[in-house]
């Protein structure tokens, strides 16, 4: 049972392929979901997420460290500037990785609940198939072709939005 | 790889980020994607633009970060510029379909609905005479009770004569008795809740003239400040003017709330313009969001964010003769088409 919280608390995640992993507690705090948990005192010394393999895992510890460790951005409180650029940095090299990797990473912090990294998933996605055609698209993503429109609807969505297809 | 299928929250999120073409040809991805992307929920997140005249339209993107001076942010739709028309009148805009009237060089009138998004438009069966060079044209758009019954107001001043087109009926109809007695000093009326409103010269006094869609009457009332450099808007979905400031280096903005049967009018804010290349700027338009647009006549436009206390400033390319009264309106990006916007409206 969690009591209560000290900054030098640690809190232990465990991964699908059982590695486990020691963070802060402030770390953890990242996530809304395991916030919550630690909240309502339903977390125990050693979280199962069992869903997110330790390489994710590792990527998303990665990501909220430092996040956590920079200064948060406050209505009163100047931002710095340069940590605002410093983090900027970070989040472009961090998100410099394969699509299914990509993936993963959206699907656990979807899960985990991390606003800020399910933004920069998804912008990091919206980046790479933006101009595409909808086959480069579906080859990206890796979208089953089981589930492609009949010509009759692919006609009309042309039709409907002419001037995107020019 | 095995297929991961990402949950409908997250391909909304990424949907957010597209841009319009790529967002609109990604519905030819697969049957999923072409049903989340068609269906209201994904264009509520799209963003916000601003339109106005003159033709070649233009159109300034909300989410364009407030720091970004550019003036390529400024886009022209160019759908319109073949048709070589010569002033344009934004009346208003639901779900996304920008409701205005376009006069060509012969001063002939023509009445369209437009979704700037997809680029379709409708254009409106217009009441005789549409060719009055001499006669002012006063406009308004919105709905009563029910935001299923569009309706589009026009008010011919030569010979005070009211029509109403009701886009569910795809009809005008006459409105005899209606004359509010007054002359009317704007020529789009503001629309919220029910009424659309006026500033107005009933010979005695300036006042906001107000309609009620509903039963269609109209009803005056006085100012609660004086009439100087002043325009209609609205402010957090309460009706709002503007007036110069007492010290001259502003604007003071004042909204409305209704009070059991009352109205009461307070001063909410000040725009403050005290720098000297500011001085010139007037207001033409407010947005619900506490947005300010303003410009100085001289191919300068600005917009004041009340929320932050900031402005931005753009030099706009050359086409605009009117400056002085140029009037924008806001409108989603969505798909819905011009032809069935009453069943959209809620």
């Amino acid at each position: 049972m969690s009591t209560s919280s000290s900054s030098s608390k640690k809190i232990v995640l465990k991964s699908a392929d059982n590695e486990t992993f020691e963070i802060d507690e402030i770390v953890a705090l990242e996530s809304q979901a395991i916030k919550n948990m630690i909240e309502d005192e339903c977390a125990d010394n050693v979280i199962p997420l069992g869903n997110i393999d330790s390489k994710t895992l590792s990527k998303i510890i990665e990501y909220c460290k430092k996040h956590a460790e920079s200064p948060k951005k406050d209505d009163n409180a100047d931002i710095d500037e340069k940590a605002v650029e410093d983090l900027k940095s970070f989040d472009a090299e961090f998100a410099k990785v394969d699509m299914p990797l990509i993936q993963d990473i959206l699907m656990a912090a979807n899960f985990l609940n991390i606003d800020n990294l399910i933004g920069l998933m998804c912008r990091t996605i919206a980046d790479r198939i933006k101009g595409k055609t909808p086959e480069e698209i579906r080859k990206i993503l890796n979208i089953n072709k089981n589930d492609l429109l009949s010509p009759e609807q692919e006609a009309k969505a042309r039709e409907e939005n002419s001037w995107a297809f020019d | 790889m095995a297929e991961v299928r990402l949950p409908d929250n997250v391909l909304y999120n990424i949907f957010a980020f597209l841009p319009q073409k790529s967002f609109l040809r990604s519905r030819c991805v697969s049957k999923y994607w072409n049903r989340l992307i068609s269906d209201p929920y994904s264009m509520k997140l799209r963003s916000r633009h601003l339109i106005f005249p003159p033709i070649p339209l233009h159109d300034l993107d909300h989410d364009v970060p407030f720091d970004n001076t550019d003036v390529s942010m400024i886009n022209l739709l160019s759908s319109f510029e073949t048709l070589r028309k010569k002033e344009v009148t934004i009346v208003g805009s639901f779900t996304g379909v920008v409701l205005m009237v376009i006069k060509d060089c012969r001063d002939s009138m023509d009445m369209l609905l437009y979704n700037p998004f997809t680029r379709v438009f409708r254009i409106l069966p217009f009441p005789l005479p549409s060719r009055s060079p001499s006669c002012k044209f006063v406009y308004g758009f919105g709905y009563g009770k029910n935001p299923n019954d569009l309706k589009i107001f026009r008010c011919r001043t030569c010979d005070v004569t009211y029509d109403v087109f009701s886009l569910k009926t795809s009809s005008w109809s006459c409105s005899q008795d209606l004359d509010p007695l007054v002359e009317f000093k704007d020529d789009v009326g503001t629309f919220i809740n029910g009424f659309l409103y006026w500033f107005a010269d009933n010979f005695e006094n300036i006042v906001i003239v107000a309609l009620d869609f509903e039963k269609m009457v109209f009803s005056q009332m006085p100012l609660p400040c004086s009439y100087k450099s002043s325009i209609l808007g609205t402010l957090s979905g309460c009706l709002c003017m503007t007036t110069k400031s007492d010290n001259g280096t502003g604007f003071d903005v004042w909204s409305m709330k209704e009070q059991e049967v009352k109205n009461i009018w307070s001063k909410t804010f000040t725009i403050c313009l005290d720098r000297i290349y500011l001085r010139n700027f007037k207001p033409t338009s407010i947005l619900d969001d506490g947005r300010i647009l303003m410009t100085n006549g001289q191919r300068r436009l600005l917009i004041y964010d009340k929320s932050e206390d900031t402005y931005k400033m753009w030099t706009v390319m050359n086409g605009f003769e009117d400056l002085a009264s140029i009037r924008c309106t806001e409108y989603v990006e969505s798909l819905i088409s011009p032809f069935n916007i009453c069943y959209a409206v809620s």
